[in-house]
């Protein structure tokens, strides 16, 4: 149903009758006032003279009353000018010949003991009937019978009420209709805008007002806004996941195939009895540990895109964090023929954060640095961790000779350094240790060492 | 410790929980040091080599004293300039170096106990040539 069907059913629906209902009760009062003006100068005129006028001529008593007309107690209320009056005794029967019979309906609500009843003719006219304050002679009921007023004409007063309340109703019905015209189009041509946005919805010229309307406008207008970030933010994760799922099957596709065929190499060996080269074991131990990096790093990735409420925020002693990195390390620092050592404070250093994800972080720098400074003798690679005046400084540091300031300078601004060895790397590492540092609002720093080397500086506020 | 791990580092895990502070007080109660034929009293205090007292200055000593307490641990050389030497006096880490080298001589082959960690600074080992 359309807006402006719906006024015009409610005009007809609630207005229409609540104005019929106005118009009788007005027109029921009206005539109760007017019953109650006639009876009030029909007893006032008795009292004053017309009881005796009508007791000496009962028959002659009434026809077209003249004289004082003006009500008793003034304004504009109903007289007896021109009415009909007819006397009939305490029994109810005629006063004089000529007079006729008391209606029936009068009778009998007189007869109950009603001092005044009210009814019709049998020609259809008004008739008041009204005891007197006296019961004796021929004069002690009257019967008014109005010539105007309220009272003369049972309809007309009730048919002028509705047609006037009838005509107000299709006056207002007709201005609330050409009111509603401005906004309904402003209305039609917002829903046409918004079914037309695509990229965005824009609020056509003319709607945007400061009235409601507009109000739904800029609403709609706002909502679409985020909508479409969210949308785009949504787009932005799907590609992102996409590639990387892409990028992560093709990086354990490798190492797995590699290391299929080292163990095949090294089975074909042990079954002809021949020895099994230690560089093949060595490969294979490599692709492990780097596949095992891989799936930890996927983890601390998959918490990190899940929010700030999958980052736990409990008490970590970062020199224990060192001390266990480099135990879990040594191992691979050994194979790499790297030289891998740490010095913490005597004391605990702790921060508030995640254990989990500032180990990931520290292993993956660590590991970094292992495997970029590994495959020559005499590599090295060092933690160091200081604490002072309520802040800590992790350093990480290698002796990595192809480090220059321009590769600590990509590193600082989170570009993916590909690995030109092993074809392998897209900063998935780095850019988790970035992620953590900023989840925990840490500083995360690179700089090439002078004579050769990568420092990586973590530094952030102690737990107070 | 979560899998997968290397028993080294098992082995590298239960280490360093024996050296936690309320496990290493009994160890520090204990005010001697020894490596080799190198005693170092703390309490003292007291550098011999096989018995025979060796004659150190001060910051030799403050860096001998330090290193011994976490044996076996790389010291940062901040650390040691920090606490072993006079920053007053113009004490740097070139200072500690030099005073390192003069103890290594005055501690003739147990000298070679003290060993340089690349990165980091000093570190007393307890058994000569441990791989750590």
């Amino acid at each position: 149903m359309t807006v402006r069907a719906r006024v015009v059913w409610a005009f007809v629906v609630f207005a229409a009758p609540a104005m019929l209902l106005v118009a009788w009760l007005s027109w029921q009062w009206r005539r109760d006032a007017a019953v109650d003006a006639l009876v009030a100068a029909a007893t006032e005129r008795m009292e004053s003279g017309g009881r005796e006028r009508c007791e000496a001529d009962p028959s002659s008593f009434g026809e077209g009353w003249r004289g004082r007309h003006r009500h008793p107690r003034g304004g504009r209320r109903p007289t007896l000018r021109g009415a009909r009056l007819r006397a009939y005794d305490a029994e109810l029967r005629p006063g004089a010949p000529g007079v006729p019979p008391l209606e029936r309906a009068l009778r009998e609500s007189l007869e109950a003991g009603d001092d005044v009843a009210v009814g019709e003719r049998a020609g259809g006219s008004p008739v008041i009937a009204m005891r007197m304050p006296w019961t004796e002679g021929p004069c002690a009921v009257l019967t008014i019978e109005p010539r105007d007023g309220p009272l003369a004409s049972h309809a007309g007063p009730l048919v002028r009420d509705l047609a006037l309340g009838f005509g107000a109703l299709a006056v207002g019905l007709v201005v609330a209709l050409i009111a509603l015209g401005p906004p309904l189009r402003r209305l039609g041509r917002l829903a046409e805008s918004v079914k037309k946005s695509g990229d965005g919805l824009a609020v056509p010229p003319g709607v945007a007002g400061e009235d409601e309307i507009g109000a739904v406008a800029r609403a709609l207008e706002e909502s679409g806004a985020r909508i479409r970030a969210h949308v785009a933010g949504l787009e932005k994760r799907e590609r992102a996941l996409s590639e990387y799922v892409d990028g992560t099957t093709h990086d354990l596709a490798i190492p797995l195939t590699v290391l299929q065929g080292r163990l095949s190499d090294a089975e074909r060996a042990l079954r002809e009895g021949a020895p099994v080269d230690p560089a093949l074991v060595a490969g294979a131990i490599a692709e492990c540990e780097y596949v095992a990096q891989l799936v930890a790093n996927l983890a601390a990735a998959a918490r990190l895109e899940g929010g700030a409420e999958r980052v736990a925020r409990g008490e970590v002693d970062l020199a224990c964090l060192v001390e266990r990195v480099a135990s879990r390390h040594r191992p691979i620092a050994r194979h790499h023929g790297v030289e891998l050592d740490f010095a913490t404070p005597e004391r605990a250093v702790r921060v508030r954060g995640d254990d989990i994800l500032l180990e990931r972080a520290l292993r993956n720098l660590v590991h970094n640095a292992i495997r970029h400074s590994g495959d020559r003798e005499g590599g090295h690679v060092a933690m160091l961790l200081e604490s002072k005046e309520g802040r800590f400084a992790l350093t990480i540091l290698d002796d990595n000779p192809q480090v220059d300031e321009a590769l600590a300078a990509r590193l600082a601004r989170g570009d993916a350094i590909a690995d030109p060895r092993r074809a392998r790397g897209r900063g998935l590492g780095l850019g988790i240790v970035r992620r953590v540092a900023e989840a925990h609002g840490m500083a995360l720093s690179f700089r090439a060492r002078e004579g050769g080397g990568l420092e990586v500086r973590l530094e952030g506020e102690l737990l107070a | 410790v979560t899998k997968p791990f290397w028993p080294d580092e098992l082995m590298a895990r239960i280490g360093a929980r024996l050296r936690r502070p309320a496990m290493r007080r009994a160890e520090e109660r204990a005010d001697v040091v020894r490596a080799g034929t190198l005693e170092i009293d703390l309490g003292a205090p007291r550098v011999t080599v096989s018995g025979d007292e060796v004659e150190l200055t001060r910051a030799e000593l403050g860096i001998l004293s330090i290193l011994a307490r976490r044996a076996g641990r790389a010291v940062a050389r901040a650390t040691l300039v920090e606490e072993a030497l006079d920053e007053a006096r113009g004490g740097g880490e070139r200072t500690l170096d030099v005073h390192v080298s003069r103890l290594r001589k005055k501690l003739g082959d147990e000298g070679k106990r003290i060993v340089t960690v690349w990165g980091i600074g000093y570190r007393l080992e307890l058994e000569r040539g441990t791989e750590r």
